[in-house]
C-alpha cells in the first residue's frame, strides 16, 4: 500500500540524461546536385542523401535533443532555423527540412572552409553546447591555390565540437548546371569553371566532382572536428551516436513504475499459492 | 476523439497475474482436519468472493497503471479570426546595417545623437534586422492563431518554414536570421514568387496575406512581374509592403503619386504593386515604433474567419489507476481484519 501511495504522488523526476544538440549545415553549392549516391536503391543527388540523413537523425534522436539548420554556398552561411526539440516539433522540423533545395543557392560555387568556419561561429552564437554537423562533398569552387588551407585559423575562446560529414561518390563526374528555377540545363564544361591555379594553366578537371575526403579531413583537423563519410541515410545518425557529442541535460522522467511494480509484487506475494504446505 | 493508447505496452504481459487471487489454495489458508465438518458460512462465502474480486481489481489497476494508459495528443479544429500570413523577409547584408532616423532640425539631431549614445552605452545598438525580428516576433506572440510561413531572400529565395501550426518553428527561423551576415545582392522577384509558392496546393481557409519586409526596392523584369501578378490573383493574396527606410533620403512611398519619377527602385516597385489589382498597401517604417505600428495595423485588418487547429495535449491516466488500486487495497486490508488468521 505504501508503494501505491508513492506511485500516486511521485512527480516526474528531472534526471540528467545525455541529449544531442546539433546545428546541421548543408552545402547547397552546385556540386551537391551531382547524382552519384544511392538512397533506397535509387541514385539521388548528394543533397537529397544529406536531407534523408537529417530526416533520419531527427527521427532517431532521443526527446530533449535539439536540431536546427543552416545552408552555405559561396562565401556565406545562412542560418535558417535555430535548434528545436526533435520530439515536440517533429512535424514542423520535417516540413521545413523538406523545403531545403538547390534553389536556395545564392551563389554557384562554394568555399567549404569558409562555410565550416562560419558554422562554428554560428554554433558559438547559438550556445547551449550546440555541435556543428557540416554536410559537404568538399568540392571547392573556385579551387584553392596550392598550400592554401581554405579555412581561417580557429578563433580563440571558441570551443565548438562537431563532425564533418562527407557525401558523394568516389569517381569524378560532371556537375549539372541549373537555372534560377532549379531546372537542369546541361553540365558545367571545362572552360566555364575556374581551373586550379596550381595546375600551371593545364586543365585540372575542376568541372568534374567527386567526394574530396582528403580536403574535408584536413579542414576538420584544423578546427578539431571529427570526420565521417556517409553512404546511406542511417549512417549519419549512427556516426553521431558513436561520437557522443552529447551534452548532459535534465529532462523529466517518469519513475512511478518502480513503486507501482513493487506494490504489484507485494500484492502478488500475498496470493502465491503455498505449495510447500501441500503434502 | 479520444484514442486510448498504452505507453509501455509490455507491462500488459503481467495480466496473467490476475489469476492468482482466483486460485483456491493460498499460503494463508488454515489447515483443518476435515472441511466437511466446518459449518456452512454464507457470509464468509460472500466475503471470500468480495475479497477475490477486490484483489483482482487491485492487480488489474496496478498493471494497467503500469502500462501507462493515456490519450495521445489530438487536434481540434476551431474557427477563429486571423489570416494566413506568408512573411518575405530581406536577408541581404543591407538589413544588417543600422536603422536611421530622419532628422531635420538641429534639436532632432542632438536627440538622435543622445539616443545613439545611450544605445551604445547599453551595448544594444539595433540593426534593421533586429528591429524587424522584434516586430515580427511580437506579431507571432500576439496573434498565434494566424498561420505563418517564413521566406528569406537575398539573391535567392530561401523558404525557411512552410505554413505551419507550430509557431515555435517560425519563431526559431525568425531568431536564426540574426546569426551571421547575408550576401549583398537581392532579387526580390524570387523572394515574392517563393512566398506565393507557399500558398500553392493549400485549400483556401481564410484571408491570405504576403507581408514583404525590405529596405529596398527592385526593378523586376517583365516575366517576373507577370508571374507575381498571376500568382497573387490565382491564390487570392493581399500584399503588404513594409518598407524600411534606409536613410532620410529614401522616398516616401505612402505619399508618392502615380506620376512619380520611377528612377528609384523603391518607387518603381511600389507603382508595380499598385497596378496589380489585388489589395495592396505600403507601410513606411523609419524607426522601430512605426514598424510596430505597421505590423499591428496589418494584424488588425486581417481578422476574417480562419480555420485553425488547436492542440489538446495528451493526458496520462496512470495516476487514476494507481488511486483505484490504492482504494481496492485499503478495502482489502479492512476486510482482512475481520478474517480469522489463527485457530487461537
Amino acid at each position: 500500500m505504501l508503494f501505491m501511495a508513492v506511485a500516486i504522488f511521485l512527480p516526474t523526476v528531472n534526471l540528467k540524461r545525455p541529449v544531442h544538440n546539433y546545428q546541421l549545415t548543408f552545402d547547397i553549392s552546385q556540386s551537391m546536385n551531382v547524382e552519384d549516391v544511392k538512397l533506397d536503391g535509387k541514385t539521388v543527388s548528394r543533397l537529397n542523401l544529406a536531407k534523408a540523413a537529417a530526416q533520419n537523425l531527427i527521427q532517431e534522436l532521443p526527446c530533449g535533443s535539439k536540431v536546427g539548420w543552416s545552408v552555405f554556398t559561396g562565401q556565406r552561411n545562412i542560418t535558417l532555423l535555430r535548434p528545436l526539440d526533435v520530439c515536440e516539433h517533429y512535424d514542423g522540423l520535417s516540413a521545413s527540412l523538406a523545403l531545403l533545395d538547390g534553389r536556395m543557392r545564392w551563389f554557384n560555387g562554394s568555399s567549404v572552409g569558409k562555410g565550416l568556419h562560419q558554422s562554428l561561429r554560428a554554433a558559438n552564437t547559438i550556445g547551449n553546447e550546440t555541435a556543428v554537423v557540416l554536410i559537404s562533398d568538399g568540392h571547392e569552387a573556385p579551387p584553392l591555390r596550392p598550400g592554401q588551407s581554405g579555412i581561417p585559423k580557429k578563433i580563440a575562446g571558441m570551443d565548438v565540437k562537431g563532425m564533418v560529414i562527407g557525401v558523394g561518390g568516389d569517381s569524378p563526374v560532371p556537375i549539372p548546371k541549373t537555372d534560377n528555377l532549379g531546372r537542369v540545363i546541361g553540365n558545367w564544361l571545362p572552360h566555364e569553371v575556374m581551373q586550379s591555379p596550381g595546375g600551371g594553366g593545364r586543365n585540372t578537371r575542376e568541372e568534374l566532382s567527386s567526394l574530396k575526403s582528403k580536403h574535408l579531413i584536413a579542414l576538420s583537423q584544423v578546427v578539431g572536428l571529427e570526420y565521417h563519410e556517409i553512404k546511406s541515410a542511417g549512417d549519419m545518425a549512427s556516426a553521431l551516436f558513436d561520437a557522443k557529442l552529447t551534452k548532459i541535460a535534465e529532462s523529466p522522467v517518469d519513475l512511478r513504475w518502480i513503486p507501482a511494480l513493487l506494490a504489484l509484487l507485494c500484492v502478488c506475494w500475498r496470493f502465491v499459492p503455498a505449495f510447500r504446505r501441500i503434502t | 476523439m479520444s484514442n486510448i493508447s498504452f505507453d509501455k505496452l509490455p507491462f500488459l504481459l503481467l495480466l496473467p497475474l490476475l489469476l492468482l487471487p482466483l486460485i483456491r489454495q493460498r499460503n494463508d489458508a488454515l489447515s483443518y482436519s476435515w472441511t466437511e465438518l466446518l459449518p456452512q458460512d454464507g457470509l464468509g462465502k460472500i466475503a471470500e468472493w468480495v475479497w477475490r474480486i477486490l484483489a483482482l481489481l487491485t492487480l488489474l489497476s496496478l498493471i494497467i497503471g503500469l502500462a501507462g494508459p493515456g490519450r495521445s495528443e489530438t487536434q481540434v479544429e476551431k474557427i477563429g479570426k486571423g489570416a494566413e500570413i506568408s512573411i518575405v523577409m530581406d536577408r541581404s547584408s543591407s538589413m544588417d546595417s543600422h536603422i536611421r532616423r530622419a532628422s531635420n532640425s538641429q534639436e532632432d539631431k542632438t536627440k538622435e545623437l543622445n539616443k545613439q549614445l545611450s544605445w551604445l552605452q547599453a551595448g544594444q545598438s539595433q540593426s534593421k534586422n533586429d528591429v524587424v525580428r522584434e516586430a515580427l516576433g511580437w506579431l507571432l506572440t500576439q496573434s498565434p492563431h494566424n498561420r505563418y510561413a517564413l521566406t528569406l531572400f537575398n539573391s535567392a529565395a530561401m523558404r525557411a518554414t512552410p505554413f505551419t501550426d507550430d509557431i515555435a518553428i517560425v519563431q526559431a527561423a525568425l531568431d536564426a536570421s540574426d546569426i551571421g551576415r547575408g550576401p549583398s545582392k537581392t532579387n526580390m522577384g524570387r523572394g515574392l514568387l517563393a512566398a506565393i509558392e507557399a500558398f500553392e496546393g493549400r485549400s483556401y481557409s481564410g484571408s491570405r496575406v504576403i507581408m514583404l519586409v525590405s529596405d529596398g526596392g527592385a526593378r523586376l523584369d517583365e516575366k517576373t512581374r507577370l508571374a507575381i501578378s498571376e500568382g497573387l490573383k490565382k491564390n487570392r493574396i493581399n500584399l503588404y509592403f513594409i518598407y524600411i527606410e534606409s536613410s532620410p533620403n529614401s522616398p516616401n512611398l505612402e505619399t508618392v503619386g502615380a506620376d512619380a519619377d520611377t528612377a528609384s527602385e523603391e518607387i518603381a516597385l511600389h507603382l508595380f504593386f499598385q497596378q496589380l489589382g489585388t489589395e495592396y498597401k505600403v507601410f513606411q517604417a523609419a524607426d522601430p515604433e512605426s514598424l510596430n505600428e505597421a505590423v499591428q495595423h496589418i494584424d488588425e485588418q486581417q481578422n476574417l474567419p480562419l480555420i485553425y487547429f488547436e492542440k489538446i495535449p495528451g493526458t496520462d491516466y496512470s495516476r487514476s489507476f494507481f488511486i483505484a488500486a490504492l482504494i481496492c487495497c485499503s478495502v482489502l486490508l479492512l476486510l482482512s481484519m475481520t478474517q480469522r488468521v489463527n485457530w487461537i
